[in-house]
């Protein structure tokens, strides 16, 4: 970010990339969410490769990620083929069959590779990391207070995948929290189910997905709709707070 | 009386996602049934209290976003992504990149050679020129600027 104070002390904020399963993989979609910061690169890289390796245990097939190679790595694939005979992993042939099926071959060949060599594997796949450490002036973060975007489908009430319509930015978290509360309070009292009617359903499996994230298995092996999970508008959440950041606003939560 | 204070925020425009086959993600800003362009749901990055600071940040997010993102993987027609006419945008696209793939660029069963060709070329095109062929894809866009009320009058620039 350009617009630092000069005099700003560094910090590291790890941010989860914008990775998004789908019925058949995974994709890599632009964006990020952040997950706070840490002091030093050190702490902040470390907290990255902890993160990192839990969702590569989830990920049981690297080769899900991303919808053909080049998504997934940098190298090109007969490149690719030598970096897994590097450490004695025999790819597969490269042949007339466009696109390779990589990812069946990798349930074929799994059984027979190491944890070292599933480590290496990953370093091939360069494209495919879930997060990063970014460098940030210290503070410099404020809070939006966003609307969640309900929306009937004949059935239900759905909050769309992500997103929704920022209501007012922070400098301060508590007042943020303030704001939220304030409205949630407000909106739930409207919404809030009629006792002399079927109560209305509001899918919650955007925030009760998020234990899940990313990407493992569907849960219990069922596919994600089925997976799904609801409430009533009185327990529905109608507002919620996003970090965001505030290029040149002063840490320690004041503004001058 | 109405807040006094407003911020320029730089939001990402949700997306959905969806995949109908090994091939084929498909890709659509998370828009509701109106489809309006306001009516879109959005994720907040950074806010700004001077339009133009947002401007230049929403075009760094931008390329990021053209870095990863594949604009001939599914995401429909030529119409999908450029507001330009196909012949035109072909020949300006040429211009800046070079040769182009053979396969006309008419027809989604024809897209896959296009995203090979974008997988192969375009780690290879500085900023610039990816900055400008984005340029050209003026209907694909991750990010835009929403002003919306603040608490305070925040000193950020």
């Amino acid at each position: 970010m350009s617009d630092a104070p000069a005099d700003a002390r560094l910090e590291y904020a790890v941010r989860r990339l914008n990775w998004r399963r789908t019925h058949y993989g995974i994709v890599h979609m632009p964006g990020f969410a952040p997950f706070g910061a840490l002091p030093s690169f050190e702490e902040a890289d470390a907290d990255r490769a902890r993160r990192e390796a839990e969702v590569r245990a989830r990920i049981t097939n690297p080769f899900v990620c991303g919808p053909n190679h080049a998504a997934r790595s940098r190298l090109p694939e007969p490149i690719f083929c030598d970096w897994l005979r590097d450490v004695g992993i025999e790819p597969m042939q490269l042949g007339q069959q466009e696109p390779l099926n990589w990812d069946g071959w990798w349930e074929q060949a799994r059984g027979n590779i190491t944890a070292e060599q599933v480590a290496h594997v990953w370093d091939g796949l360069d494209r495919v990391r879930f997060f990063e450490v970014v460098a940030r002036p210290e503070g410099c973060i404020g809070y939006a207070v966003m609307a969640v975007d309900w929306e009937y489908n004949d059935n239900w009430f759905e909050p769309g995948a992500e997103g929704g319509t920022p209501v007012k930015v922070f400098r301060r978290w508590a007042d943020a929290e303030a704001c939220r509360r304030e409205n949630e309070e407000a909106m739930r009292h409207v919404r809030a189910p009629d006792p002399h009617d079927d109560p209305m359903r509001f899918e919650t499996t955007r925030w009760t997905d998020e234990a899940f994230w990313p990407l493992g298995p569907p849960v219990n092996g069922c596919p994600a709709y089925e997976n799904a999970t609801f409430t009533h508008g009185g327990a529905a959440p109608f507002y919620e707070i996003v970090e965001i950041e505030l290029p040149g606003a002063r840490p320690g939560g004041g503004d001058g | 009386m109405g807040n006094p204070w407003q911020v320029y925020v730089v939001a990402r425009v949700g997306w959905h996602v969806e995949h109908r086959s090994h091939a084929s993600p498909d890709f659509h800003p998370a828009s509701r049934d109106t489809a309006a362009p306001e009516d879109r749901r959005f994720v907040p990055v950074a806010a700004f209290a001077v339009r133009e600071a947002a401007e230049v940040r929403m075009r760094e997010l931008e390329l990021e976003a053209a870095r990863i993102f594949n604009p001939f993987g599914s995401l429909g027609p030529p119409s999908v992504l450029s507001s330009l006419p196909v012949a035109d945008l072909c020949r300006r696209l040429g211009e800046l990149v070079g040769p182009l793939p053979v396969e006309p660029f008419d027809a989604s069963s024809r897209l896959r050679h296009w995203r090979l060709w974008w997988d192969e070329h375009a780690p290879t095109w500085s900023d610039e020129t990816l900055a400008a062929v984005w340029e050209l894809l003026d209907a694909v866009r991750f990010y835009a600027i929403l002003e919306v009320d603040a608490n305070e009058q925040f000193s950020i620039r």
